[in-house]
């Protein structure tokens, strides 16, 4: 049994872990508005490295490809992790920057793949690739894919990636590597940098506004659940604080989020995303109300529990079970309830109002005991508009059965076994009336 | 038993005499009248059911008083019971029909069994309207005693009939046991028939065990009586066919085609007045023949049978006079949910609803549950409840096979709102949720991971919910704690 990584269970802030993945291609030392693209890239993670060395529980390290084989000789196991994640590495990592020299090609994906092993391996820690490069794949890898297995395994979140150059509109496949920033300026990769940061320093805070029916954020006490893709990041019950508004929670904001709110049924939101550094409200309509079916139980009977089915019209399955004079809480609304006594209750439209109970009373049961000499067919049936309908079926196996059936008149349809003749068939009729036992002997 | 007439045959040479003369001065039946129906038919209603002419119908008890019909039937000799039932089914009779005339042979009443006396029969009460009364008496002063010679008996009988051309004549043998003489009573039958006697008798058993079930089909059709009640209903049946009354069967036929399914409710209503007419479980029948049930030709009826869901046939109309056969098919399949594990723990209820979402049945697993032949959504009501569509098809079983649930024990020092959810990569399905938990408590879980989440109920921040992982394995316990 593990606790779940829940990110923002704790007060302080998780710790995060960046990695710099630059491209050292031999493409890179192109021109760029008067520069070369790498010495734009390498003054901007430098600057980026000194905006973050004083915020608490940040960690950086970098990786560089295509910086160790000259274009010509196509290694595409070329990518190094120049700076691991340490105590220095804001004073290492502008100087490892300085000595080295774009000249290969782009194994993008190799290069994504080796960086898993950089990260530690701590769970409830924040693991953030931010890419730079001004091309494609050259090697035969999809990074896409690595990308989106690192991120299902939970080793890295959405990476961010930063396409450098005039030709950073066309490298479309990369935009499902991550977050994808297109940069045809140094200004814009400026500009991405900062919104990148941001996103990951920031605090981030969400309140989530449980609407009931008059818009007012009243509704509480349900759990939310927010999914990222094929994780669950968080759970949260949802309270309102001691001003009586819907507390805060905060929120990686470098994800778009699914929210789940589990009321009956559930409330869903998709694409759901935060502004970072923000504090963000997300209205969401939940008004609620109760169902309760009460019966008196005079006597203890009823070992059996009754079960309620509780589902909607149309809908082939219940959306929950609840037992008898207990209350479940659901979404306004009109619901089918289905009680499964003998013979089942059907009530086809129950309305559940805002903050009210609704309440269905239906009569205690009476204990009907039907005892035979001889094994029997046959079965309970009730006339209803001139049909009769089968309550249930005997046991033809027992020669004393006992059955809790709601007062009302049955009739008792049965044949021996062993009889060979349909006309040797007998009707007994009896009545059931409320807590009342009784018995019936058959010869 | 051999199948020649033994000794006592030839002694009797004057009936062989009025045998011939009957012959010839009856009727013989028309078979063109024969219905296609009728072809279905046990000999002794064929000879009844076509023959309008008749003015007169004419039924002869040959009643057993031999010393086993002092036999016990819950209290009261066999004897008593077999009379209380005669007397009750004349009056019934008489009060309703005037051409009818009851007539009385009694066989083993006279001399005591150590006497063996196999010509021991005499017709008590010959043919006659209005004679409730004198078989009251005549019934009270019998003591059952002596032997059991059936076949001299009917023989006996034939000289009972008086001569009528527009006589309907029949024959209802009650005993409690078989031939007791060297007679053979197969021989007789043909007999019978030869003198316009009910073509084969009818045989009312008394709690008769046969080792051979083909016993009496040489002398007709046999019915077996096991107590009162029982006895009664035959004899209704029997005289009911014997009245020329409008028979019925239904047949539910399966999906191979065969009219096999049985200890099914059927209820039948009157089509015009909606009033419900009868309702009965079917049977077998005797040695699988037809399951004969009385119905009265005039109104057209409705029937419901109580598979699930129910079949329902409007506006069925009955042939007078004749049996009439209702084929209903009722491609019955099986519906079988098994789950391992304790017992107590497998009183899991399964509900089972059409493709409109309407209740068609509860029912417990580890139970076969019968459904027409079709699709259903089934909803097993585990924790989680499972919930498939399922195709039922005529004949067959469908086997779901599910887990054994495991414990779980949730436990928590503070009072707490908790929830348990399904989770499935990204998707994450409530299952169950206790908006008070306190100190702990248990569920029965279908094996398989789950998530639970917490939080202290007075905690005013959401930020305090816990999440915890753990799996749930059949038959063993597993425990949380918040």
């Amino acid at each position: 049994m593990t606790a779940q990584n829940n990110p923002v269970d704790k007060e302080e802030d998780p710790p995060t872990y960046i990695l710099f993945l630059l491209d050292a291609s031999q493409s890179m030392n192109e021109s760029w508005d008067g520069a070369p693209m790498f010495d734009v890239a390498r003054r901007l993670i430098n600057k980026t490295v000194k905006d973050l060395k004083d915020k608490p529980n940040m960690h950086l390290a970098l990786r560089v490809y295509g910086s160790e084989y000259h274009y010509s000789v196509n290694n595409c196991k070329d990518s190094r992790l120049e700076v691991g994640f340490g105590p220095y590495s804001h004073i290492l990592i502008p100087s490892r920057l300085n000595d080295i020299r774009p000249k290969g090609i782009t194994p993008l994906s190799y290069a994504l793949q080796q960086s898993a092993s950089d990260f530690p391996t701590r769970k409830g820690v924040r693991n953030i690739i931010i890419v730079m490069t001004d091309g494609r794949e050259s090697c035969e890898g999809d990074p896409c894919a690595v990308s989106n297995l690192l991120q299902k395994k939970g080793i890295i979140l959405k990476p961010f990636v930063i396409g450098l150059g005039p030709g950073s509109e066309s490298f479309t496949n990369l935009d499902c590597v991550g977050i994808y920033y297109e940069a045809k300026t140094p200004d814009e990769a400026k500009n991405a940098m900062g919104d990148i940061v941001k996103k990951v320093s920031d605090k981030t805070t969400v309140q989530i506004n449980l609407l009931d029916e008059k818009g007012l954020p009243r509704e509480t006490d349900v759990n939310i659940s927010f999914i990222t893709g094929n994780r669950i990041e968080a759970n949260y019950y949802h309270t309102l604080n001691e001003r009586g508004l819907p507390d805060t929670i905060e929120i990686d904001p470098i994800n778009t989020y699914t929210i789940k709110v589990h009321t009956l049924p559930p409330v869903v939101r998709e694409n759901v995303s935060f502004e970072s550094g923000k504090h963000n409200e997300v209205d969401i309509s939940v008004p609620q109300g109760f169902l309760k079916v009460s019966m008196p139980q005079s006597n203890t009977l009823y070992n059996d529990k009754i079960d309620v089915l509780v589902s909607k019209r149309g809908q082939p399955y219940a959306l929950n079970e609840q037992s008898i004079n207990s209350r479940g809480k659901y979404l306004t609304g009109k619901y089918r309830v289905s009680i499964l006594t003998l013979p089942p209750i059907i009530v086809d439209t129950v309305n559940i109002r805002q903050n009210s109970t609704t309440e269905i009373r239906i009569p205690e049961p009476g204990l009907v005991s039907v005892e035979n000499k001889l094994e029997l067919v046959g079965g309970i049936f009730q006339m209803k508009e001139n049909h009769l309908r089968k309550v249930v079926d005997l046991n033809n196996r027992l020669l004393k059965q006992t059955l809790l059936l709601q007062p009302g008149r049955y009739q008792l349809i049965y044949r021996k076994k062993i009889a060979l003749r349909s006309e040797e068939t007998r009707i007994k009729n009896f009545a059931v009336t409320m807590g009342q036992s009784i018995r019936i002997k058959l010869d | 038993m051999t199948s020649n007439w033994p000794g006592p045959w030839p002694r009797y040479p004057k009936h062989w005499a009025t045998i011939d003369h009957l012959k010839h001065g009856m009727k013989c039946c028309d078979y063109k009248l024969i219905p296609l129906l009728a072809i279905l038919l046990l000999g002794g209603l064929r000879a009844m059911s076509q023959s309008p002419e008749y003015h007169t119908t004419r039924i002869l008890f040959v009643l057993d008083a031999s010393g086993s019909m002092e036999g016990q039937w819950n209290n009261r000799t066999k004897f008593e019971v077999a009379k209380e039932i005669l007397i009750e089914v004349l009056d019934s009779v008489y009060a309703k029909n005037k051409n009818v005339e009851f007539g009385l042979r009694l066989f083993g009443h006279q001399s005591p069994r150590d006497e063996k006396n196999c010509e021991d029969t005499r017709l008590e009460i010959p043919f006659g309207k209005n004679n409730l009364e004198q078989f009251e008496r005549i019934l009270s002063g019998v003591t059952p005693q002596g032997q059991t010679p059936i076949a001299y008996s009917l023989f006996q009988a034939i000289n009972d009939f008086p001569e009528d051309p527009y006589s309907k004549n029949v024959v209802i043998l009650i005993t409690d046991g078989l031939e007791s003489c060297e007679g053979n009573p197969c021989a007789v039958a043909p007999l019978l028939s030869q003198n316009h006697i009910a073509l084969r008798p009818f045989v009312i058993g008394l709690g008769l065990e046969l080792e051979n079930e083909d016993y009496f089909d040489c002398i007709g059709k046999f019915l077996n009586a096991n107590d009162k009640p029982s006895l009664e209903n035959v004899m209704n049946v029997v005289i009911s066919q014997a009245m020329n009354n409008t028979t019925a069967e239904i047949r539910l036929v399966d999906a191979k085609g065969r009219a096999r399914l049985f200890d099914i409710p059927v209820s039948i209503y009157n089509h015009r007045s909606k009033k419900l007419e009868k309702a009965l479980i079917t049977a077998r029948g005797y040695k699988g023949e037809s399951d004969t049930i009385y119905l009265s030709p005039v109104s057209d009826y409705d029937i419901i049978v109580h598979t699930t869901p129910e079949i329902i046939k409007n506006g069925v109309s009955l042939e007078p006079g004749r049996h009439n056969i209702i084929a209903i098919d009722a491609p019955i399949g099986y519906l079988q949910i098994n789950r391992q594990g304790f017992r107590k723990i497998n009183d899991v209820q399964c509900v089972v609803k059409n493709e409109k979402g309407e209740l068609l049945s509860v029912f417990n697993i580890n139970n076969f549950q019968p459904l027409l032949q079709g699709r259903y959504y089934i909803e097993i009501l585990t924790l989680p409840r499972i919930k498939k569509q399922i195709t039922i098809k005529g004949g067959e079983n469908y086997l779901l096979e599910i887990p054994a649930a495991g414990r779980l024990t949730v436990n928590s020092s503070r009072i707490g709102i908790y929830s348990i959810y399904k989770v499935n990569g990204g998707k994450i399905d409530r299952v169950y949720e206790n908006r008070k938990l306190r100190d702990k408590e248990t569920l029965q879980l279908q094996p398989g991971e789950y998530l639970a989440v917490f939080r202290q109920y007075k905690y005013k921040s959401s930020k305090l919910t816990k999440s915890k992982k753990f799996t749930v394995r059949s038959g063993s316990a597993t425990s949380i704690w918040f």
